[in-house]
Order: C-alpha cells, then structure tokens, then sequence
C-alpha cells in the first residue's frame, strides 16, 4: 500500500480560488506565522518586515494546512 | 524398542531429538493396520472437553483428530476471521509531538467492540462510506493548562493541563445512515475505554476522522479477532522404575511445578508420582541427568491437543472457534462446488 | 514500494477461477488442481484427508512461491475408476462431515459447561 498521504482533490485550490496579486489585495491579505521562539501567532501582510511582534525573533512557520490528509491506518 | 503402536499414536522425546513427529497412520504402511477413515471410529474417538472459559480466553481439549485440522482451525482463527478496524485516518490537525502516519498506525491497532458479522466487506479502492461496510469515530481534542490546578509543587500532567493524554475514551462514535437505530451505542466502540493514545500538551491539539473497515488478519494483523490461537499436544511421563527419596525429589526439580509429586508409599519411603502431565512444559531436563535417563519416557500424544484463545474483546473464544468451523466448512462447500462445475464442463 | 496488494492474497481477482483441474499427463490416474487464493490452511489438511483413501496412492501439495496465493495439490489414485476427482470430492464430503461433528461436539460442551455453572 502506497502510504503517502492523499490529497483530497476538490480541496486543492484551483486558479479561481488563488489570492488575486494585485496591489490592494497584497497590501490587506494576512497571512498567521508562528514565531520559532516564543510560538506566539504572528499576523503578517506581505510587506511586513518578517519579524515577531512579541519577542523580535526573525524566525516564524507558516502553520500546518488545514486540509484534512488521509492516512492508511497501517 | 518402541512399538509400532507407540510409533503411530506418540512424539518421543529425547535428549537430543524428537522421534516419530509426523503422523504416518495413513492406509499401506503398516501391515495389520486398517487405518482407512472411518467416519464411525471418528466419531466414538473425537472429544470436546473444556477447561475453562470466560469471556475472553479458553482452553479446551481437542481429543481425536490429526494436527492438519487442528492447524487449520488455528490459522483460520489467527488469519481469517474478519473483525472491524480503523483502516483511514483523516487528520485536519496533529499538532502531538507523534508524525501523521505514525498516529495513524498506532491507531488502526485498537481493538473495536463491533460485531463484524453485522458488516459487509469493502472492495478495495471503494471510498464511499456506506452504512453497511463503515464505522466512522472522530476524536477531537485539546490540550489547555488546567486553571484549578494546585499549586503545591505537584508537577503531574494529570494536575497541571487537562487532557493531557488521549485515551479511547476520547473517540466519538458518529453514526452514518441508519446505524444509529441498528446499533446500540454501548455495542460499538473501542475494547478497552483505557488505551493511551498519544501524549499532549498545552496547545497541541489533534483533529481526526477515523474511518473503520472489515478486514481478515491475513491483509494486517490489526484484523485478526484473537491475541493468540496456539495449540499443544498433551505430555505423557512415564516412569519406568520406581524413583524414591532423594532422586524423587531431585527428579520433581527437573519438571514444571505440580507435575511430579511425592507420595508415601507402605514402606515408608517417597516415590515419586506422575500427578499432572498437562502442566509440564516439556523441558527434557530430566534427561540430562544420568540416573533418570534410562527409567523416564517423555511423550506426547498426536491426537490430543490442547487449544487456547485469546480473544482479542469483540467476540468471545466459544463463539470464536464455532464461527472457524462454520468458515472452514463453507470453503469445504466451496470448493466441492468449484469442482462439480469444472469437471461436468 | 513494489509489494503486491494485501487484498490479492484472498480476492480473486477478474476472471480467475477457484480451481483448475488438470489431467497429469505424465502418470496414469494423475490429476492436478490448482486452487487460487488457498494456502496451508486447506491444502494440507486436503491433503492429509486424501492420504486416509486407501485407493488414493499419491497425495500432496505445494505453493510455488510465497507472493503467488495459490497451491498445486497433486492427486494419484490406484485404477481409472476411481479418478482422483472422486477422491478429492470424497475427501471434502469428508471433511465436512468432521467438521459437521465437531461443530456439534463444541457447542454441546460449551452448553454443558453453562448449565453446569
């Protein structure tokens, strides 16, 4: 049995659905990083300087997806 | 000299080797024999006795039949058997300190309370989740710091966070269709409501969908409805002199605990007595010792066989065991079947 | 990556037959069945059934390769009267029969041992 997960496929984002790239929505998208350090959630729009709010740590994690995945219980 | 009766009926033990381990009491090899199968001998020689019996392990004595039914009795019940398990995991967070697929698979080995013999089989590929051939579970939970945690220096998980483990308990049953009127609530479920899951801490969290299927244990063990299924033959000791005193003592020593007993005889001294072979594990100890190895035989008799399962909580062993006859009778059927319609071709 | 689905050990697949009977060419009275899907389980107690025929004079079995779910059982009987297809059917009515028995001896000590109690 294959045991990579599987993607549901009505899930994956289509060209529609992506964030559109002009300039406005750039300027108000959010996106949540997780700081490395102190694992505050961190709300940043692009041209933010990438940087926790909190402690200053440089290092932040997109968060897992929130896609489910299947697993083969195996 | 062993006899040919010996030879046909007991596995001899010695110090270094098995004798006669196969059975040979087939028509044609021994003259004076009639060994054609007689359907009425087998039916005054076969026994059923049980020893015990409770609601999740048997022993039972199988007396008369050759180890090739028997073997298969075991392998049916250890490999063909259905039972329900988790066979998907659908994860939206896992956040434990466990990987996605490891989680997974400790999960798929739970053992379920649900009766398979209510479910249909899946084909393999088929994603529907129907309510005749699924059972689905979700387990949600999140880890917090308990705020009525005592502060006396107690640094137990269990006092400081709530939900700091993920037990059975946890799971959700979710009926799907109409399965919330076929089955009672109490009749499905994880065995046991105690079995740890996986560890967390404040702010981890998992989020699963847990999608159960029937299976045999012959696709993964997780299907397999018995811990174990193991079947012995019964030791014979047989002591060929009389053993007294210190070397009774000393050939009790060379046995499991209970087998050998001492007794007083008239003269007033100690012999030693053959009291419960069934305990022996059939060590050959005593062969190894000089004065006992030519006054002890150690046997075992081929047609009595002592069965034990372990039921791993769905089914009981009893039911267990019957349902192995059933199945191993409808592949008999089956194939008889397969034949008539090959050969009248 | 490469393992053969888990499944494939017990689903016949599209169009396979449970069992082929093939006549041995080689010997008289000599049949080979091929039964799909089957191991030790059946086969050798098939087997040992067959060899309890006094006019059976060669019986037994072999899987070829353990990732192939399927044995080879090999009947010869005595004389062309009694094909080795009669005594493979003989064999299963007898086994059932045993089975029949034994189911009936299990379930009558297990109510013995509940009424005892």
């Amino acid at each position: 049995m294959d045991k990579t997960p599987i993607h549901d496929p009505s899930m994956t984002p289509s060209a529609s659905t992506m964030p559109s790239t002009t300039n406005s929505a750039l300027q108000t998208k959010t996106m949540v990083y997780v700081c490395g350090e102190c694992h505050k959630d961190n709300e940043l729009r692009s041209t933010d300087v990438i940087r926790c709010t909190d402690c200053g740590y440089r290092i932040l994690y997109k968060k897992r997806t929130k896609r489910s995945t299947v697993y083969d219980a195996r | 000299m062993t006899s040919i009766n010996d030879i046909r009926t007991k596995i001899k033990l010695e110090d270094t080797e098995l004798l006669n381990t196969t059975s040979t009491n087939f028509p044609g090899n021994y003259p004076g024999y009639d060994d054609r199968l007689n359907l009425e001998e087998f039916k005054k020689k076969l026994q059923i006795q049980i020893l015990n019996l409770n609601d999740t392990t048997t022993e039972f004595d199988i007396i008369g039949t050759d180890a090739s039914i028997t073997n298969a009795f075991r392998r049916i019940l250890i490999a063909e058997l259905p039972s329900m398990a988790i066979e998907k995991v659908h994860i939206t967070e896992n956040s434990s300190v466990l990987p996605d697929d490891v989680l997974a698979h400790r999960l798929g080995l739970i053992p379920l309370r649900a009766d398979a013999r209510l479910f249909v089989d899946k084909a393999p590929g088929d994603t529907r989740e129907c309510e005749e051939d699924t059972l689905i579970f979700k387990l949600k939970v999140i880890c917090k710091k308990n705020p009525k945690a005592i502060a006396d220096g107690n640094d137990d998980p269990k006092n400081l966070y709530i939900n700091s483990s993920v037990y059975t308990e946890h799971m959700e049953w979710i009926p799907i269709g109409n399965q919330a009127t076929k089955y009672k609530v109490e009749d499905i479920g994880p065995v046991f409501n105690d079995i740890l899951i996986v560890k967390l801490r404040p702010g981890q969290e998992i989020d699963l969908k847990l999608v159960c299927h029937k299976g045999i244990g012959r696709d993964h063990a997780k299907f397999s409805p018995v811990c174990t299924a193991s079947y012995r033959l019964m030791p014979e000791i047989i002591l060929k002199e009389p053993i007294y005193d210190q070397d009774a003592e000393e050939l009790q020593k060379c046995f499991t605990q209970g087998v050998i007993e001492l007794e007083d005889d008239k003269n007033g001294r100690r012999r030693a007595v053959v009291a419960k072979p069934r305990l022996d594990m059939c060590s050959r100890e005593a062969l190894r010792h000089p004065e006992f190895k030519d006054c002890i035989e150690l046997n075992k008799i081929r047609d009595h066989f002592i069965f034990s399962i372990e039921s791993a909580g769905a089914v009981p062993p009893d039911q267990l065991f019957i349902d192995a006859i059933k199945l191993l009778m409808s592949k008999c059927d089956r194939l008889l079947q397969e034949i008539d319609g090959n050969t009248n071709n | 990556m490469n393992a053969p689905a888990t499944f494939e050990s017990f689903l016949l697949l599209d169009g396979e037959r449970k069992i082929i009977v093939e006549k041995d060419s080689k010997v008289p009275n000599a049949v080979v069945f091929t039964i799909s899907k089957e191991d030790h389980t059946l086969a050798n107690m098939l087997r040992a059934q067959l060899l309890k025929d006094p006019k059976v004079i060669f019986a037994g079995y072999k899987i070829p390769h353990p990732l192939e779910n399927k044995v080879i059982l090999r009947v010869q009987t005595a004389s062309h009267e009694y094909s080795a297809v009669n005594a493979m059917e003989n064999a299963i009515k007898d086994l059932i029969f045993e089975m029949d028995m034994l189911e009936d001896r299990v379930k009558s000590a297990i109510a013995n041992r509940q009424s005892a109690e």
